[in-house]
């Protein structure tokens, strides 16, 4: 989905990846997300929302990069979503 | 969608989604130095905003350790590279054979000494003659020979020949005693120019100033070194004043030397 900066609407995902989760699963993760833990809900968000590699999110967290995949780990074991954004 | 956004990505902390922290905020951040609940508004601020995140990544990139030894890295290429091309040039001028190069081989300087030598010598014997005949013609010189000489045509209105001047060999200079056919019409005090010509009629020397003798002629003393020997015109002009006549007369001589 790419950005539009006339649109009102933010993006979900800056970049392309093909973990980036669509708008429609985000919207089915919606109440789960809301039970995460913030640093974990940041990560995943930042991961599959915003498509940012892994490295870049502990750059923007400021979290090691095991820490940063921990949490990704935690959060698809936790929503139930495989690495490819599917839910299990 | 907006829902969606809203839901997702709702302000949690004091930081509304609008105001994006400053690059000073965001480079903080990156170096620890902010207090932890800003930290928190900024993670936050992240999850939500499309551009802070790139900023944030940019200005990791460029304050990284790598990104800081590439930069010296490049730098100091680039320098040394500059380096290099200064000097390489600065060689290559200085191995160029200028336009003088030729006057530092040794043979060109024996050739150029070799020339000068006969020269200097030449100008010293130039010199010395010079300072010699100065002496000569400072001296006093006795008796010089003198000639009258006639102007042209005579009173008769006969054309005289010229008149004879045949300098002795001892004599350094002689007199001219130029004798009017009659008394000039102009004033006692007037000046005359007078003009060496050759026999041709081609100007080799004038000068103004001439001036009538007490007797009425005009006396021109002459160095032997000044004209060689051959025909001569010389003539007297007189530029006439108010009520005047004007006066021009032509003294020929033939000038010879023994």
């Amino acid at each position: 989905m790419a950005y539009d900066p006339s649109s009102s609407d933010p993006p979900l995902s800056g970049r392309p990846d093909e973990e980036t989760l669509s708008p429609d699963r985000l919207e089915s993760l919606r109440e789960v997300l809301e039970l995460l833990p913030v640093e974990i809900r940041r990560c995943f968000l930042l991961r599959h929302g915003r498509g940012f590699a892994e490295d870049e999110v502990a750059i923007l967290m400021k979290l090691p990069i095991e820490t940063v995949r921990i949490h990704l780990w935690e959060a698809r074991r936790m929503l139930g979503v495989g690495g490819s954004g599917e839910v299990s | 969608m907006k829902r969606l956004w809203k839901t997702l990505f709702r302000k949690r902390g004091g930081r509304k989604r609008d105001e994006h922290p400053s690059v000073e905020m965001l480079a903080a951040y990156h170096d620890d130095r902010l207090p932890p609940e800003e930290d928190e508004e900024i993670r936050e601020h992240f999850v939500e905003c499309p551009e802070c995140p790139e900023v944030m990544l940019d200005l990791d990139r460029f304050t990284s350790p790598d990104a800081a030894e590439a930069a010296q890295r490049e730098v100091s290429d680039n320098w040394v590279d500059a380096a290099w091309r200064r000097l390489r040039a600065r060689l290559a001028v200085e191995a160029r054979p200028g336009r003088l190069q030729w006057l530092r081989t040794t043979g060109t300087a024996w050739c150029l000494t070799a020339l000068l030598v006969p020269c200097t010598l030449g100008l010293w014997l130039r010199a010395d003659m010079l300072a010699g005949e100065k002496r000569d013609l400072e001296a006093p010189q006795l008796n010089p020979p003198l000639w009258y000489v006639e102007p042209l045509p005579d009173v008769r209105g006969e054309a005289p020949p010229p008149t004879e001047v045949a300098v002795p060999a001892g004599a350094r200079q002689f007199l001219l005693i130029l004798t009017p056919a009659g008394a000039p019409p102009l004033r006692a005090d007037r000046k005359y120019l007078l003009k060496i010509q050759t026999w041709q009629g081609e100007d080799l020397w004038s000068a103004p100033g001439l001036e009538k003798s007490a007797d009425g002629t005009f006396v021109v003393a002459l160095s032997r070194r000044f004209l060689p020997a051959g025909d001569y015109r010389f003539r007297v002009i007189g530029i006439p004043g108010r009520d005047e006549e004007a006066y021009e007369e032509e003294f020929p001589l033939r000038l010879s030397y023994l």
